[in-house]
């Protein structure tokens, strides 16, 4: 435990943010939430996904004053990296360590490669649906998302279409669509959004799918064209409102990633509440729903600890399923 | 568009935007300076601090801790063989070479004018190009990544001097040492051996200050007499660089900030690629290549050009396509969005003024820059005049200290100590430790390249030579790769016979 108290205290002087209380963790549990800084940890280097969106909680909530302690990003190992769990694991009843918990935090679990367990970790809440888009360039043939599924139907295999890293969520999306619509595509890993967004700009892969914020300056500038989102409902973002639902074309599939936040394990009951609560006044400062959630094109879906626990627990299910049908897992 | 710019410049020419242009490179520069700590760790930490600014101040000030913090760079990597960031592992590999030879003032000279021209002539590449060369950029696939990657391997070789079978040997291990970790194509890690430090592969930056400055550390250690400056050798004359230091750098300068560029805005390269690639070609069209390994001046021009034209090069894409070719740019894009200003296609139509604001705070961003660092240099000479025990000291502080802040990660630090043992080793045993780290940076890109070329093109392999660009690319290292052979002196010397004997009249 010392040990680990050591690296967390390093961690807080590496920022060079404040003197860190070091009893925080041990401090008594009359006083509320919370006794120290806040961390949010994500996993590499700053301008990710969870990267932007700590930030922007972040800001909401230095703008409204939510807390009455500073709360800073820890950017912990790189993108892919473990070390951001095995930290936050390790702070074992601190509440003031919240990881950014995304599909990864499960799928590592089911690779039998996770250097941790998902009971060392305390589901808090998670903030927003993102949903997935498929997007073609401008001058392919495809037209609508009916218009892929028949060329794919006549060719199986054949089509290149472009995602993240293998077995993570924006494989499943494609993993889920090919399922509901008894189709085979060929699927093209790439590493970061940036680079799947350069391959398809340039038609390098013939189709792709990913967060509607991958490929947002794109498809403002209408040179790429959103054939479906992968939601229940139309985006209410400006950008990608007109963009179909798959649903309206006759498929029916909702591919949406939750983006939450995990503490560690054994804190108590007062705590999860008090973390509940921010994550939860975050979501109703304006700025955060119109300048984040909306402009990325995400939906705000506020789960608290239960219901996140809840969805966890559900998608671990589903994802064992789609993974092992695809051959991932043995 | 010189309307635009002047336009540009009338944005910039407040108080409030000189003031903040200045702290913004101010900034970046010191933190370029650190090791580990780049220009992305530096955006983001004062990110925050903008949110009360306009937003085009805030844009000045952020792109200013960008390219200030490049130009900062090369000071370690030339003084202490401390290498900050993957692309300035040549820069140290041979402007140390040049500290110890007592010429570091000269070496951080020649960098600091190299990135001013890099990054001056990449600011008018971004204003008068940047839509055509973003395009251009696109039709680099997978293919064309592989190919280009090829190309740099062949163009650097062995990296000059030294027995070409050590230098194999060693590419060979940093081959092997490039498949630890994570890939895009394959679900999971593969070779960590359950270490979740090596998740993501060996960190690029721990290996090259592992290899480059502890080596040096422990042979201080060993033998205290081995002084890397010699006394009294910091007069204003032994400074600044002769008049022949700037005819070697002639073909250097442009050079190096051309590849540079175009390295910066192609999606897959980048300016550690950029760097290699300036490196390598530098050292074919040299009029002395044989000083290329045992310090060359010429080629701390290139490489510091490359990788100051590149950061700026990788503007383009991001400003003018909305894609971020690398963190830091990514940083700097989730920046622009904060603050209401989504960068793409629609950029500079939609915001001029915060588009020609940027670029002319740039010209005066290099400017400033430039008149920062040359009177620094003097300080960081004097610097090496410490007694030896607190040079060594404070470069192993360092150096754990860059190693850790690039990403928060202890493990990376044990990486660096055991690469600093295997780099002693090699010392001792006269194997050279550039090809390692340049094949365990191309390596990793290449696999992944190539695992998705040959996954685009259903495994067929003829999708490198059926793709213009890519074939180009090909025939280019071919080329360099025959040259490099010694092929190019025999059919230069059987030319020359051949025109001989069709000259003489018998």
């Amino acid at each position: 435990m010392k040990r680990y108290r050591t690296l967390a205290i390093s961690a807080l002087f590496a920022f060079s943010m404040m003197p860190a209380d070091q009893d925080g963790a041990a401090a008594q549990e009359t006083e509320p939430f919370p006794r120290q800084p806040v961390l949010f940890v994500v996993a590499g280097q700053p301008g990710g996904g969870a990267d932007v969106q700590a930030r922007n909680i972040i800001a909401a909530i230095d703008r409204a004053k939510i807390i009455d302690q500073p709360a800073a990003v820890l950017n912990k190992g790189g993108g892919g990296a473990q070390e951001p769990f095995t930290f936050t694991a390790a702070q074992e009843g601190n509440p003031h360590f919240l990881l950014a918990t995304t599909a990864q935090f499960i799928t590592y679990t089911l690779t039998g490669q996770a250097a941790y367990q998902l009971d060392q970790f305390t589901p808090i809440a998670s903030l927003i649906a993102d949903p997935s888009v498929v997007v073609v360039p401008a001058d392919s043939p495809y037209q609508s998302l009916t218009d892929l599924i028949e060329a794919a139907k006549a060719k199986p295999g054949s089509i290149n279409y472009g995602g993240g890293v293998t077995g993570t969520q924006d494989h499943m999306s494609l993993l889920t669509l090919q399922k509901a619509t008894g189709t085979q595509f060929n699927f093209v890993s790439f590493g970061g959004g940036g680079e799947l967004h350069a391959a398809v700009l340039g038609a390098h892969v013939d189709v792709a799918n990913g967060n509607p914020s991958d490929f947002l300056s794109s498809l403002e500038a209408g040179k790429l064209r959103c054939l479906a989102i992968m939601s229940a409902e139309r985006s209410t973002a400006p950008t990608i409102d007109a963009c179909p639902t798959a649903k309206e074309q006759g498929h029916d599939v909702v591919w949406e990633i939750f983006r939450g936040w995990s503490a560690p394990a054994g804190i108590s009951d007062a705590d999860i509440k008090g973390l509940e609560d921010m994550l939860r006044a975050v979501t109703t400062d304006p700025t955060f729903q119109e300048e984040y959630i909306k402009k990325n094109g995400q939906r705000l879906d506020f789960l608290d600890h239960t219901a996140f626990a809840e969805r966890l627990a559900a998608d671990k299910v589903r994802f064992t399923e789609l993974l092992t049908e695809a051959g991932i897992l043995k | 568009m010189l309307d635009q710019l002047g336009q540009g410049f009338a944005v910039l020419l407040t108080f409030e935007n000189i003031a903040f242009l200045m702290a913004g490179i101010l900034i970046g520069n010191l933190i370029g300076v650190l090791p580990g700590l780049g220009p992305a760790a530096g955006t983001a930490l004062l990110l925050p601090m903008t949110f009360f600014l306009p937003s085009t101040t805030a844009i000045i000030m952020l792109a200013g801790i960008y390219y200030g913090a490049m130009y900062g760079g090369s000071t370690t990597a030339i003084l202490l063989n401390i290498p900050g960031e993957p692309s300035s592992v040549m820069t140290a590999h041979e402007g140390y070479k040049l500290t110890l030879r007592g010429r570091g003032g000269p070496a951080l000279a020649i960098s600091a004018i190299a990135s001013f021209l890099a990054g001056t002539l990449a600011v008018v590449g971004l204003m008068f190009l940047s839509t055509p060369l973003a395009e251009f950029g696109l039709r680099f696939g997978p293919a064309e990544n592989f190919s280009l990657i090829v190309m740099a391997f062949t163009l650097v070789g062995t990296l000059g001097g030294g027995s070409p079978i050590r230098g194999l040997a060693m590419a060979a291990l940093g081959l092997c040492l490039a498949t630890v970790g994570q890939t895009t194509i394959v679900a999971g890690t593969r070779l960590t051996f359950g270490l979740s430090a090596l998740d993501e592969g060996f960190s690029i930056v721990a290996v090259a200050i592992g290899l480059f400055a502890i080596p040096e550390v422990l042979e201080a250690i060993e033998n205290p007499s081995r002084v890397a400056i010699q006394k009294g050798m910091v007069k204003l004359k032994d400074l600044v660089p002769s008049r022949q230091d700037f005819r070697d750098s002639s073909t250097a300068l442009p050079a190096g900030a051309v590849v540079g560029f175009i390295g910066g805005i192609l999606p897959g390269a980048g300016a550690t690629v950029s760097s290699f690639v300036a490196y390598g070609l530098q050292r074919r069209i040299s009029r002395h290549p044989e000083r290329f390994g045992n310090g060359s001046l010429e080629a701390v021009a290139a490489v510091e050009g490359a990788n100051n034209a590149a950061s700026t090069g990788a503007l383009v894409p991001m400003l003018t396509l909305g894609l971020p070719g690398s963190a830091t740019t990514a940083i700097l894009l989730g920046a622009m969005v904060l603050h209401g200003i989504q960068p793409g296609p629609l950029l500079i139509s939609a915001h001029p003024d915060v588009f020609w604001g940027l670029v002319a705070s740039m010209y005066l961003g290099n400017v400033a820059l430039l008149i920062l660092n040359l009177p620094l240099i003097g300080f960081w000479i004097s610097l090496l005049r410490l007694p030896q025990n607190v040079i060594i000291t404070t470069v192993l502080a360092i150096s754990a200290l860059g190693v850790y802040a690039e990403e928060n990660s202890l493990g990376n630090v044990y990486v660096m100590i055991g690469f600093g043992v295997l780099g002693y080793a090699m010392k001792k045993l006269d194997f050279p430790t550039p090809p390692l780290i340049l094949a365990l940076i191309l390596t990793s890109q290449m696999e992944t390249h190539l695992m998705r070329s040959l996954s685009i093109a259903h495994g067929d392999w003829s999708i490198f030579v059926t793709r213009p660009i890519s074939l180009t690319l090909l025939l280019i290292a071919a080329g360099s790769l025959v040259l490099q052979l010694g092929g190019g002196q025999r059919i230069a010397t059987a030319g020359r016979r051949a025109w001989e004997r069709a000259r003489s009249p018998s």
